[in-house]
């Protein structure tokens, strides 16, 4: 590999960014975009959802209830409902999320020591469905605390470790540097490649002393500058603006994203190659790497919540390798070499991507 | 007047075939005309789940009591939680650290005395740390009650209404119909007048008799084509392989669909007046594909927004179609039951379209 022919197709492609100011500069927000949107946005937990109350009976512990869930941060009650009829209209509509029927002889049932209540949840969005009934055992269960005069059967403290107050925030921005990268990375490669073939510039660098090892590396080196920019801009987005603690090393960090940056920069590579057009290199690179990214990775979903099938289906998925060092490296403070399969993982797929790289490259006609 | 609207359409039928042509003519493309959608699909259907069951709990029991025998038993009964016992602590949570475990359940010598127990989840996948803690402190807490001899004070009997199951299924599938279609007809139309302006042949059609507006049809009535042949194969594949119900009418989800289709295929057009480059225009596309998705309320319900996001959202019309699609499939409804969710989305497709006919001249 001639290093000189590397450096002028880098060169090359790299005015090309240059001359386009506008693609350059929304690859430089997309960190910033993509962390202000799920940082601001996306909240997994409830907090105030709204709901109804259906009391069939105006007593003191019917109301003392309802002002207890009212008052937690889960719940926020908007409305007093009549009747059965009501329920259902305002569930429909979507006005309230959940519904708490207190029958009418609640209180005397709660005197006789076993009171029923009924809790209807709109089920349509099923996590929030799950959540909100979660919180609505445990407000019960206080209350009944409360009411009872016997010390509890059973007391359970709990925590979270490495995020005390269960921001979801925490949990998904350090996976979103991983958005940020198969997007530069493959996306964006896979367009570079597809457009000198589509464009039909190839035939011409033919006729040059220049082999494909060399133009790949030359297409390629810019936007690994750009992602690492991108790297750089994310992570203090992250720190600075989100609070997002960075409790390993910055080294560490770095050398496993330009490790999972390479990875991506080659599927880019294979698919605008296997392609041949940007239109479909987009698609391609859509599915395969962004994709997988946003949901194999357990940047949202956690993988072992997912079919057995499938978590074996993510094993080839290098978002996910790079998703769990990330956000091991940023919540627990731990190095890359104790998380040693993950990297050794991402490591094995780079080989073998760069070999099949290198076959697909036949097909561009270039020196071998 | 006549023969220059029969023209006119002469000249339609020849520049659609054109383009049916160039969409369906590459096997390559026919083929990502049905692969992403049904991947998108695939991949959400059984990968989008926030339920935990199955998870790895450690357990360090320094108590060794017939109670607390019993209350691990309680925790495994569900078969939703495998127990590794620890040591100690030291041990549970290095397994902690090297994602192995993702809760522990403590017990302390003074257990049999205090009756406290601890939990302690990992805060770094923080939906399931809320649905585990919830769970296992319910199963312990309910077990010791009935150990005790006593009855809960207050029993609570719930209910899901739509989705007894609380399936996550059934609430991504139809919400995967306007990610599919807003990702595939958008790029499609952004890319394909990109690309005639990129090689040049747009320029080449400018000294033809042909208007703007047959140019922009011919361009648009293909690709609404694709989108709308995609909303039935998502609607097909998730009702018959996924089973998830299909409650409203069939008439309202067509309406619904063309309706959306309109302003996807405007912001389409919008990004490709903005963009010289194929490049650029897939860029931007992303620029606009990603708020889009996460305001929607796709995944991630508005309400929980802050409230400056949650204006943002009324521009969204992904978010309109969501409303339309998740209640024909899940609670049911007619033509009638959606009108302003529809007037919004012609609202922002007749604004998207009017900027890129302004802006391509």
């Amino acid at each position: 590999m001639n290093l000189q022919h590397v450096r002028a197709v880098a060169r090359k492609e790299w005015h090309h960014l240059l001359r386009d100011p506008r693609s350059l500069a929304l690859m430089l927000l997309m960190p910033t975009m993509l962390l202000f949107l799920f940082g601001y946005a996306i909240r997994l937990d409830v907090t105030e959802a709204p709901i109804g109350v259906l009391q069939q009976s105006d007593t003191r512990a019917a109301r003392e209830l309802a002002a207890h869930f009212d008052a937690s941060h889960a719940f926020q009650v908007v409305q007093r409902l009549a009747d059965r009829a009501e329920l259902t209209r305002a569930i429909q509509a979507g006005e309230i999320w959940a519904a708490l029927v207190i029958p009418p002889d609640y209180a005397r049932q709660l005197q006789r020591g076993r009171a029923r209540l009924q809790l209807i949840l709109d089920g349509v969005d099923a996590n929030t469905a799950r959540l909100m009934r979660n919180y609505a055992l445990a407000l019960v269960n206080e209350r009944a605390m409360a009411l009872s005069n016997r010390p509890p059967a059973l007391t359970v403290k709990d925590r979270a470790w490495f995020n005390q107050a269960r921001l979801s925030r925490l949990a998904i921005l350090p996976g979103v540097i991983a958005i940020v990268m198969a997007v530069i990375g493959a996306l964006m490669t896979s367009l570079t490649v597809a457009r000198e073939v589509e464009q039909g510039n190839l035939v011409m660098l033919r006729t040059t002393p220049l082999t494909r090892g060399e133009f790949l590396a030359g297409k390629l080196a810019p936007y690994f500058v750009i992602g690492m920019g991108d790297l750089v801009i994310a992570a203090s987005v992250a720190v600075l603006i989100f609070d997002v603690p960075l409790r390993g090393s910055v080294v560490g960090l770095t050398l496993v994203s330009a490790l999972f940056l390479l990875v991506v920069m080659l599927q880019g590579a294979v698919i605008s190659i296997a392609a041949g057009n940007q239109l479909l290199a987009s698609q391609v690179s859509l599915v395969t790497t962004f994709l997988p990214a946003f949901l194999l990775s357990g940047f949202i979903f956690a993988i072992q919540n997912m079919p057995l099938v499938l978590q074996y289906a993510t094993l080839v998925v290098p978002a996910r390798y790079f998703v769990t060092l990330s956000k091991v490296i940023f919540l627990k403070g731990i190095g890359p070499l104790v998380l040693w399969t993950e990297v050794a993982a991402l490591g094995l797929i780079l080989i073998a991507l760069a070999a099949l790289a290198m076959r697909q490259a036949r097909r561009l006609g270039l020196l071998p | 007047m006549i023969t220059r609207i029969g023209l006119g359409l002469l000249r339609l039928r020849a520049l659609l075939g054109k383009e049916f042509l160039q969409l369906l003519r590459d096997p390559r493309m026919r083929f990502f005309i049905v692969v992403p959608p049904l991947t998108q699909l695939i991949i959400f259907g059984y990968a989008a789940t926030f339920d935990v069951r199955h998870a790895e709990v450690g357990l360090v029991d320094h108590a060794r009591t017939q109670l607390t025998r019993e209350l691990i038993a309680a925790v495994t009964a569900s078969g939703h939680y495998r127990l590794t016992g620890y040591a100690d602590m030291a041990a549970a949570s290095r397994a902690m650290d090297h994602n192995r475990i993702r809760a522990i359940i403590r017990f302390d010598t003074g257990f049999p005395e205090q009756r406290v127990v601890q939990l302690i989840a990992d805060g770094s996948d923080s939906n399931s740390a809320l649905m585990i803690v919830g769970e296992l402190s319910r199963a312990m807490r309910d077990k010791a009650r009935r150990l005790a001899g006593r009855q809960p004070l207050i029993q609570v009997e719930q209910r899901a209404w739509y989705n007894p199951n609380l399936e996550d299924r059934d609430y991504f599938v139809p919400g995967i119909i306007a990610n599919v279609v807003l990702i595939s007809t958008m790029i499609l139309t952004a890319m394909t007048v990109v690309r005639e302006r990129e090689i040049g042949t747009l320029e080449r059609l400018m000294v033809t008799p042909i208007a703007r507006a047959e140019f922009v049809i011919a361009k648009v009535v293909p690709v609404a084509a694709v989108g709308l042949f995609d909303v039935l194969l998502v609607t097909g594949i998730g009702v018959l392989w996924f089973e998830v119900p299909f409650r409203g009418s069939f008439a309202a989800l067509i309406v619904g669909s063309v309706l959306y289709l309109m302003s996807t295929l405007g912001l389409g057009l919008l990004i490709s007046s903005y963009s010289r480059t194929q490049q650029q225009a897939m860029l931007l596309a992303f620029f606009v594909i990603m708020p889009a998705v996460i305001l929607s309320g796709f995944a991630f319900p508005i309400r929980n927004m802050p409230e400056a996001v949650q204006l943002l959202t009324w521009a969204d019309p992904l978010r309109y179609y969501l409303v339309v699609i998740r209640d024909l499939f899940l609670k049911g409804g007619g033509l009638g039951d959606h009108l302003f969710e529809y007037a919004m989305m012609i609202l922002l497709g007749v604004l998207a379209m009017a900027l890129s006919a302004a802006r391509l001249r």
